[in-house]
């Protein structure tokens, strides 16, 4: 179920003092089982652009089609839109309700009026899925600790069982460990047929996983493509506030010594690898200091 | 559904006289008027303070719309106290309506009742609408410094209206973001029926309460984080400085609640 958006344009309170033009004719389609990384600088529109993704935004101009349907269309049922485009938000952890564990996971499913069997299933499978064990179930949510909770909430959004999962700054707040098994977790579902839309700040987070970045700027979209072809236009990036990723800033750096590294480093892995096949060609340690 | 542009007390910036004049006198000018404004027993009296109010709305440089919209809520109350005073006040019979009389008496007792309250939230919404939270907080806890010996917590009333203001729309945010992250799970806030609805804001409230708490906590370890021990010894800002225009001020409104009163003694109005 691909999303397309067509010339769509979101201004937030129009025509008093607070008007604030937080889209501007973003026209894109994300196909099928891809994984997308959406970058941008605080205010550039990734939130708003998302919220648009599932209908809880409509556009002041434009469309937006999932599943070829629209969702500015009256006779659209939005439950059903929002049952395949599952979006996580920032700091799920905060919207925890349930008494328990399981109550909180079940209230999706519940919502889809689907028959116990099923919720308990759904519910169970969910929890496995982001590695938590079974007998957390019965569990307050307050309780638990900050990465547990986050793994709860994302477990909640899972249960849907949606097609498409948006996850909004998965990783804030977290620990590099807690970061990383996160970003794995999310890495693991584009093998089970589901879109993914990563919503972040930090280049390093979406290049090692995502097959297409999406750089948003003041409500347009700015670039669009794979990371490495991104990274190729570095200057551009740093013209809007952005970065790249530790491993490419180190592999320019090399270069730009007369180092002869591939021109595909994206990740650590590759730099390191790479590193290492340039040290051999040269002499082993030979320009060690 | 959201709660965006929720805003509480209605403060209209503006640098009017109205706005420049110190908080303390404008609340003292409150209670004044509102004891002035029952007072007059005849007309020169309603009308000295019809055209008194008038003054203070064309000073306050506030636009009538916006004070227009502050009558709204009572708008009900006004009607239901006017059709009571009209059929139950005893005296000559001006019209029937079923089982209703309505009195010569009952017409003017709605004027009298009808303009008094009027006046009355005219003049509150004044004070709100020309003076910011703070510095109506500023001005409350000196106004209640006085009465620390007998055991008012002055400085704590104040910073507790002054956070409570402050948080209003920051919950209000907190409340339209934990919708959308349910409305994502399928929730639905505006269909079903009464008490379907009524639960349904169970999972809004309960993250909603949680957060509040978490604040409340978060603000107290910054507070004392930065040393905050109470009111005691603390300088401020902006101090309150009464200027000689609020001296002015100060001395029109005894001066106005002076007039009403001889008004009503000497039995002109």
């Amino acid at each position: 179920m691909p999303i397309v958006f067509e010339g769509v344009s979101h201004i937030y309170q129009p025509g008093t003092p607070f008007e604030w033009k937080a889209l501007e004719d973003v026209t894109l389609t994300i196909p099928d089982g891809e994984f997308w990384g959406l970058i941008g600088p605080t205010g550039s529109g990734k939130s708003t652009l998302i919220q648009h993704m599932n209908g809880l935004l409509r556009p002041t101009s434009g469309r937006v089609l999932v599943d070829g349907m629209d969702l500015a269309d009256r006779s659209t049922d939005l439950r059903k839109v929002r049952q395949r485009v599952g979006l996580v938000f920032q700091y799920p952890e905060h919207q925890l309700f349930g008494e328990t564990v399981f109550e909180d996971v079940a209230f999706g499913p519940r919502n889809m009026r689907l028959d116990a069997a099923e919720v308990e299933r759904r519910v169970l499978s969910a929890l496995e899925r982001v590695g938590l064990p079974a007998d957390i179930k019965d569990r307050s949510p307050f309780g638990l600790s900050g990465g547990q909770a986050r793994r709860v909430a994302l477990a909640g959004v899972l249960a849907m069982e949606p097609r498409v999962l948006i996850l909004d700054e998965p990783t804030a707040g977290l620990d590099p460990q807690g970061r990383a098994e996160i970003l794995d977790l999310v890495g693991t579902f584009p093998a089970l047929g589901m879109t993914v839309i990563l919503v972040s700040h930090s280049m390093d987070d979406v290049a090692e996983r995502a097959d297409r970045v999406l750089v948003m700027h003041r409500g347009r979209v700015h670039m669009v493509g794979t990371p490495r072809e991104l990274f190729a236009r570095r200057a551009e990036l740093e013209a809007i506030g952005l970065g790249v990723p530790a491993a490419v800033d180190l592999a320019d750096k090399l270069r730009a010594r007369g180092w002869d590294l591939p021109p595909d480093i994206v990740t650590l892995d590759q730099a390191v690898e790479a590193i290492k096949a340039a040290l051999q060609a040269r002499g082993k340690g030979a320009d060690r200091r | 559904m959201t709660f965006q542009g929720v805003t509480i007390g209605q403060y209209f910036p503006g640098n009017s006289l109205l706005h420049r004049i110190d908080p303390r006198v404008k609340i003292t000018g409150v209670l004044l008027l509102s004891v002035a404004i029952f007072l007059p027993r005849a007309w020169p009296g309603y009308l000295a303070s019809i055209l008194f109010t008038l003054i203070l709305v064309a000073l306050s440089r506030v636009p009538l719309r916006l004070i227009l919209r502050g009558l709204r809520p009572i708008l009900i109350f006004l009607v239901i106290t006017a059709a009571f005073n009209l059929f139950l006040t005893p005296g000559e019979p001006l019209f029937r309506l079923g089982p209703l009389t309505a009195t010569r008496d009952g017409l003017v007792m709605v004027g009298v009742t009808t303009t008094r309250l009027l006046l009355l939230v005219i003049i509150a919404s004044l004070l709100t609408l020309t003076t910011s939270p703070i510095r109506l907080t500023d001005g409350l806890e000196r106004m209640l410094r006085p009465l620390r010996p007998i055991g008012v917590p002055a400085h704590e009333l104040a910073l507790m209206m002054t956070i409570a203001l402050r948080f209003i729309p920051t919950l209000a945010e907190e409340a339209d973001r934990i919708m959308r992250a349910q409305q994502a799970r399928g929730a639905s806030f505006s269909s079903g029926s009464l008490m379907a609805r009524v639960r349904s804001l169970v999972p809004v409230l309960v993250p909603l309460f949680v957060a509040a708490f978490r604040r409340a906590d978060e603000l107290a370890t910054a507070m004392e984080a930065r040393g905050y021990r109470g009111g005691d010894g603390r300088t401020r800002m902006y101090e309150l400085v009464f200027a000689p225009r609020d001296g002015v001020a100060l001395a029109v409104l005894v001066g106005f609640v002076v007039l009403v009163a001889v008004l009503r003694l000497t039995g002109l109005g």
